[in-house]
C-alpha cells in the first residue's frame, strides 16, 4: 500500500511539471483542472469496481483513494490537449471508455482498455496536435494579417502551448510511475468481479 | 499492537518519503516557482536575508531572459506580451532593490539596471508600435513606450550615456506619435 502511494505521489509530482518552449519560466508546476479531476473521480470509481485497484480498510482506504484520484487526474492532465473543441471530444470519448471499462468482467481486459485509452489520448496530444499546429499556420500578406486569423481559428480547436522536448520524457516518467502503481496491485489474490 | 504488525524502520522511512513528496507537491502548487534560481531568490526575499542582492539577482535573471527572447523572436510577427511581462517584473525587482538599498552606490546600481530595463522595454514597444508605411502607428503602444521612457528619465542617478540614449529614444517615440512629423 505504501509502495502504491509512493508511485502515485511520484506520478503527481512529475505529471505537474511543464517545460514551456517560450517565456521566462524554466519550468512550471500546474495542478490538474476541473475537467481532469472529474474524469479522475469517474475513473477511480471504475478502477475500484473492476478490481484493477485493490481496496484497503479504514482510513488507509480513503488515503489510497485520494492518491489514486489525484494521480489519475494528473495522468489525464498530461494526456489531454489544451482547452478547445478537441479536448471536449476527447473528454467525452474518455468518459464513454470508462463505461466500457466498467462493463469488462475480466480484470486483464479492463486494464487493456485503460491502456488503449491512454495510448489514443497520447497519440492525439503528442502526435497529431503538434503536427497540425506546425503545418496550419498562414503568413501575413502585407496589410492582410492572415497569420493572426489562422492562430485565432486554431485556438478554437486547441489552445496549443509548445513545450521543450524534455517535457515528453518527464511526462512519460509520470505515466510510467502510474503504470508501476498499477503493477503493485497485481498481487496474488482473487478477482472480486470474477468471485462475485 | 504486536511486534509483527509494528512498522519497521524501512516502512517509517517510506512514510517519511511519502510525506515529503506530498509536501513538495503542495508547496509547488501554492508557490508556483518558475526557475530554480527564482526559488532561491524568493526564499531570500521572504526570509529577509540580503533582500537587496536577492532583488537585483532576480531582476538580472528576468532581464537577461527577456533580452534573449527578444533576440530569438521575429519582430512584428510574434506576440511579445510574455517578454513585456518579464521586463515589467524585472523593473519591479529593481524598484524593490532601490527600496532595500543602503547607501548611494547600491541605489545607483539599481537605478542603472532599471534604466536599462526601461530602455529595452520602450525600444521594443516603439518597434511594435511603428509598422510598415501602409499601416498606421499604434498610438496606444507608443504612449506606453513614452511612459516607460519617462519613468526611466525620472531616475536621478543614471549615467550620462544612458540619459542621452533615453532622450534620443523619447524623441523617436514623439516623432512616431506626431501625425505630421515634417511640420
Amino acid at each position: 500500500m505504501l509502495a502504491t502511494c509512493l508511485w502515485l505521489a511520484a506520478t503527481v509530482l512529475l505529471g505537474g511539471f511543464d517545460l514551456p518552449a517560450r517565456g521566462y519560466a524554466a519550468f512550471q508546476f500546474a495542478p490538474f483542472g476541473l475537467v481532469a479531476g472529474l474524469l479522475a473521480i469517474l475513473y477511480a470509481f471504475v478502477l475500484a469496481q473492476s478490481g484493477i485497484v485493490r481496496r484497503s480498510q479504514g482510513w488507509l482506504d480513503l488515503l489510497l483513494l485520494v492518491y489514486w484520484t489525484a494521480a489519475t487526474a494528473m495522468a489525464f492532465r498530461v494526456l489531454l490537449p489544451g482547452p478547445g473543441l478537441v479536448q471536449v471530444a476527447l473528454v467525452i470519448g474518455a468518459a464513454v471508455a470508462a463505461a466500457i471499462l466498467a462493463g469488462r468482467r475480466d480484470r486483464q481486459e479492463a486494464l487493456l482498455w485503460l491502456g488503449i485509452v491512454a495510448v489514443v489520448l497520447a497519440v492525439l496530444r503528442f502526435g497529431l496536435v503538434p503536427f497540425f499546429e506546425a503545418r496550419s499556420g498562414l503568413p501575413d500578406w502585407g496589410p492582410i494579417r492572415l497569420g493572426e486569423a489562422a492562430n485565432a481559428f486554431r485556438d478554437v480547436f486547441v489552445a496549443y502551448a509548445p513545450e521543450r522536448p524534455a517535457a515528453q520524457a518527464v511526462h512519460f516518467g509520470a505515466l510510467a510511475c502510474y503504470a508501476m502503481a498499477l503493477r503493485t496491485q497485481w498481487g496474488n489474490r482473487t478477482d472480486p468481479v470474477a468471485a462475485a | 499492537m504486536n511486534a509483527a504488525a509494528r512498522p519497521g524502520p524501512l516502512e517509517w522511512a517510506g512514510w517519511g518519503l511519502l510525506a515529503a513528496l506530498t509536501l513538495a507537491i503542495l508547496l509547488l502548487t501554492a508557490l508556483r516557482p518558475t526557475h530554480p534560481d527564482a526559488i532561491v531568490n524568493e526564499i531570500r526575499l521572504a526570509a529577509g536575508f540580503d533582500r537587496y542582492q536577492a532583488a537585483m539577482d532576480e531582476g538580472d535573471r528576468l532581464f537577461g531572459r527577456a533580452t534573449a527572447e527578444f533576440r530569438m523572436s521575429r519582430a512584428g510577427e510574434e506576440d511579445l506580451s510574455i517578454e513585456y511581462g518579464m521586463l515589467a517584473e524585472a523593473a519591479g525587482r529593481f524598484r524593490l532593490a532601490r527600496e532595500e538599498s543602503e547607501g548611494f552606490g547600491e541605489d545607483q546600481r539599481a537605478q542603472i539596471r532599471l534604466g536599462e530595463t526601461c530602455f529595452v522595454w520602450a525600444k521594443a514597444l516603439l518597434d511594435e508600435g511603428t509598422g510598415p508605411w501602409y499601416r498606421g502607428n499604434d498610438e496606444e503602444t507608443l504612449e506606453r513606450a513614452r511612459a516607460v521612457v519617462d519613468e526611466a528619465l525620472a531616475l536621478p542617478n543614471l549615467t550620462g550615456e544612458q540619459r542621452v540614449r533615453l532622450e534620443d529614444l523619447r524623441t523617436r517615440i514623439d516623432r512616431a506619435l506626431t501625425p505630421w512629423p515634417i511640420l
